[in-house]
Formats: C-alpha cells, structure tokens, sequence
C-alpha cells in the first residue's frame, strides 16, 4: 500500500491482494532479511522484515549499527504486527482477516507518510 | 572490524566471553568471585536494552569488541544486521558477530533468570557466576578461537 501495489481508496479483491509479491509467505529463511518493496513518492525505500516476536530487539539492534558505524541512514522501523496473525495461514485466511482490518491499515500508511515526510 | 558476543540476555555469557577477550578476566586459571563482580555490565542488562550493542573495549588489534542480548533469536539478528548492511552498501566483512551462548551451564541459565527477570539479584548473580565458573575453560577456548579469526583476518 505504501508503495502503491495496493490502492489505499478501497479494498482490492482477493485476487489483487493474493498477487502481492511475499502475501501470505512465512518462509523461516526470510526472516530477518530485509526484502525491497519499492520507491515511494517521496524517494524512499521501503522494505519489508520479519522479526518474528523480537521487533525491539531488532529495532535497538539497527539503531545501533546505523550510530556506531556512522551510517547515518535513516532507517525507519513501524511495527505492523497488530495487523498480522501470529500463527501460519494459507493466503486466503491471511486475505480474509486482512479485508475486515483493511481501513485501519489504510490509516496507519497515512499516519507513516505523514510522520516521514514532515 | 567492529566483533560483537551475543547471547540471550547480554548480561552473562557475552559479556564472560568479551571480558576474557579484552583481559578484565584472566585466560588462565579460573578468576575469583570477586572478578567477575567487577567486570563492567556483568549481570546488568535489561530487557528494554537487548538489540543494543554495548561498547566494552578495544583489543590488541585494534578492534572493538561489544557485547549484545539477542534473545533465542541470534539467527534472526544475525541475519537483520548483515541485511541491513547489505542494502546500505557496506562492507560487511566490517562486523563479526560471535555466538557466545554455546557454553551456557543450566546454573547460568537459572541465575540469570533469577536475577534479570525475577530481580533476585542477591540470589541470581552467584548462581550465574557458579554456572560460568563451571564452564569457564569453554570461554576461554572459544576467545582463543575468535583471536585466531582476528590475526588471521581480522586486524585494524
């Protein structure tokens, strides 16, 4: 959605939802890798990372590289969990509880763009 | 090269590790008690801090050596870090993370959730030190590992 795969002015079917690159893929060897959604409007990247139950631990753990090595790179880490199933689901599970939670996703995108872009 | 000890809390087994490596505990002979109650950020991680990387020192080879709690994720972190790295254009030879969690004694394991979870302090911190006595030769072969890595490859 933030990136435009997704429209953010209503909700898409099933088949446009399930056509997401990574939708409904749990695969244990992504996890922690960072994984390239695209470009937003303002120039950022954005990608996707699963932290499994530990989002603190990673996000204190980026701050730290991005300060001690002087990265200076600005990552900015929003946790999406509530929006996510802490147990595995075929897609279309993933896609049914996602529809009823998809206006609330759409407010916490804005929330983030308006956040990042001030 | 910046060289990192993980282990689960960050307050125990990578902190034991990363005072060997830098000489506030000694490779020979087993320390006394009253060493480890010395050595900085023994026992005294929180939960909010784990991720962190903890500044400890600088070796003889002009490396820095941190410590960091990773939880019972260390591939998760391990993976994020390089990641990161990765996208960002760096180098990623730049960082070494060490696992020092493979020489946990049940004793440590017990003390330290005594201590950092339970906040028993009086009761966890001996036991976590008893653990770690018990396996101390292990720390001490795994840094001797890690100097090896370090004057073969490693050296600022």
């Amino acid at each position: 959605m933030h990136v435009g795969i997704l429209p953010g002015e209503y909700i898409p079917n099933k088949r446009r939802m399930l056509s997401v690159p990574y939708f409904g893929a749990k695969y244990a060897s992504y996890f922690g890798l960072f994984i390239y959604m695209g470009i937003d409007e303002i120039y950022n990247e954005v990608y996707i990372l699963g932290t499994k139950n530990n989002v603190s631990v990673i996000t204190n753990e980026l701050a730290s590289v991005d300060d001690i090595l002087h990265m200076n790179e600005g990552v900015y880490c929003v946790n999406v969990s509530a929006f996510d199933t802490c147990i595995s689901l075929p897609a279309q599970f993933h896609y049914m509880l996602l529809k009823k939670r998809y206006n609330a996703l759409v407010k916490a995108v804005r929330h983030i763009k308006n956040q990042i872009s001030v | 090269m910046k060289l990192i000890y993980t282990c689960y809390g960050g307050s125990h087994s990578s902190v034991t590790a990363a005072a060997i490596h830098l000489g506030y505990l000694p490779r020979r002979g087993l320390p006394a008690y009253e060493q480890f109650r010395a050595v900085p950020f023994y026992d005294e991680m929180d939960e909010d801090q784990l991720g962190r990387w903890v500044f400890m020192g600088t070796d003889e080879f002009n490396n820095d050596i941190y410590i960091c709690g990773v939880k019972g994720n260390k591939d998760l972190a391990i993976n994020a870090v390089y990641s990161y790295l990765n996208i960002s254009g760096m180098a990623v030879d730049r960082i070494i993370m060490v696992d020092a969690l493979i020489t946990l004694h049940p004793l440590t394991s017990i003390g330290g959730y005594v201590s950092r979870r339970l906040r028993w302090v009086k009761l966890g911190r001996p036991l976590s030190i008893m653990g770690i006595m018990r396996t101390y030769t292990r720390f001490v072969e795994l840094v001797d590992k890690v100097k090896e890595y370090e004057k073969k490859f490693g050296s600022n």
